[in-house]
């Protein structure tokens, strides 16, 4: 009588290595995602919220520096 | 405004102009000169060198411009109407404060017949939609705000009480005035034909509803629609000529100061005042600039 016994190994295998190959191409995606996101969100926060001008003039030797003027929305 | 017609001149940039929300921000960044200049009200800048802080006055930010302003649908229709009201002033050392004296004096009335509190100016209009005060004596554009959304009534303005009212004044560190006098008078010249611009003749009105649009979007962050009203409605509700600092103007500040009891004791004019940025502004000729220009002059 032929041994009917599975062959776990092969059948196993590659099923696993499907699954793996899968996840980790999901990971990746996930992982390209969050990295996009935050240089999206640092990129729009370096735009928006820091003053370039501030901070070039701050870096600039006194003599040049340009005078900071403060004021209020009021006449 | 003199920072972004001049962004379109052959020097650019002439300084770095900082929003604040207040003056008590303002005067500390000053003094810990964060800030080498600053927009502050007249008698903050004269409290400050009475109290001995290296600053003076080189210059005025404009005249007139201040107003007290009453609910439309409120109790007060008169001036005798406000006695035991609670009236919001931007700060005790401020000319709208200064001002309520003087028409409180002028209406036979003293400072115990109303309740003056101190509120950011920002707050001021909204305090009044909601009846938390009575009234406000404040710099534009907030009588014009509160006018434009409808709870508001200016019930005087400045002038109608001070003639050649000043408010805000251009005050700059003493060691900034000692060694960059060339950096200041480059300042003062662009403010000094600003203020030309804006007050030239015919193109005045055309001159003052572009400054709303840019200053409303770039620099106040605020509805250009309501900058558009506080200065043009009427066009002489604010105005920009002349800014030189004057004696007498300081002096009857001073004297009211020390009266309400907000300076102890007189100081001189030379004191707190530098006018030789003044003077050499004296031949300045307006910005030669339209909306639309890609360069000024």
């Amino acid at each position: 009588m032929k041994n009917e016994e599975p062959n776990l190994t092969s059948s196993f295998e590659p099923r696993t290595s499907n699954f793996f190959r899968k996840e980790v191409i999901r990971l990746r995606r996930i992982g390209f995602g969050i990295a996009a996101w935050v240089v999206a969100v640092t990129a729009a926060h370096f735009a928006l919220n820091v003053n370039w001008p501030v901070l070039m003039n701050d870096r600039l030797p006194e003599a040049k520096r340009k005078l900071n003027v403060a004021y209020i929305p009021v006449t | 405004m003199t920072d972004y017609i001049s962004a379109y001149s052959q020097a650019g940039h002439l300084f770095i102009p900082r929003l604040f929300q207040g003056f008590p921000e303002i005067k500390e960044a000053l003094m810990s000169n964060k800030m080498q200049a600053a927009f502050m009200v007249a008698p903050m800048a004269i409290a400050l060198r009475a109290q001995g802080v290296p600053v003076k006055i080189v210059y005025l930010g404009h005249r007139y411009g201040s107003a007290v302003v009453v609910r439309k649908d409120g109790p007060v229709k008169s001036f005798a109407d406000l006695r035991g009201r609670v009236v919001a002033i931007p700060s005790r050392f401020s000319d709208e404060r200064l001002i309520l004296f003087r028409a409180l004096a002028a209406n036979g009335m003293n400072a115990r017949d109303v309740r003056m509190i101190e509120m950011a100016p920002p707050d001021v209009a909204g305090a009044l939609a909601a009846g938390a005060i009575d009234a406000f004596s404040m710099g534009e554009p907030f009588p014009s705000q509160a006018e434009i959304a409808g709870f508001g009534r200016v019930l005087f303005h400045a002038r109608q009480y001070w003639p050649d009212y000043i408010s805000c004044v251009l005050v700059v560190r003493q060691d900034v005035i000692d060694q960059k006098p060339e950096a200041v008078q480059v300042l003062v010249d662009g403010i000094a034909r600003s203020g030309l611009w804006l007050e030239e003749k015919e193109r005045a009105r055309q001159h003052r509803e572009h400054a709303a649009d840019f200053v409303g979007r770039y620099y106040y962050r605020q509805d250009p629609k309501l900058l558009r009203w506080a200065l043009l409605k009427p066009i002489d509700r604010v105005k920009y000529e002349p800014l030189s600092p004057r004696r007498a103007d300081f002096e009857l500040i001073v004297r009211l100061m020390v009266s309400t009891g907000v300076l102890e004791r007189p100081i001189p004019f030379e004191e707190f005042v530098d006018t030789r940025f003044a003077e050499g502004a004296q031949g300045m000729r307006p910005w030669k600039y339209e909306a639309g220009d890609s360069s000024a002059k």
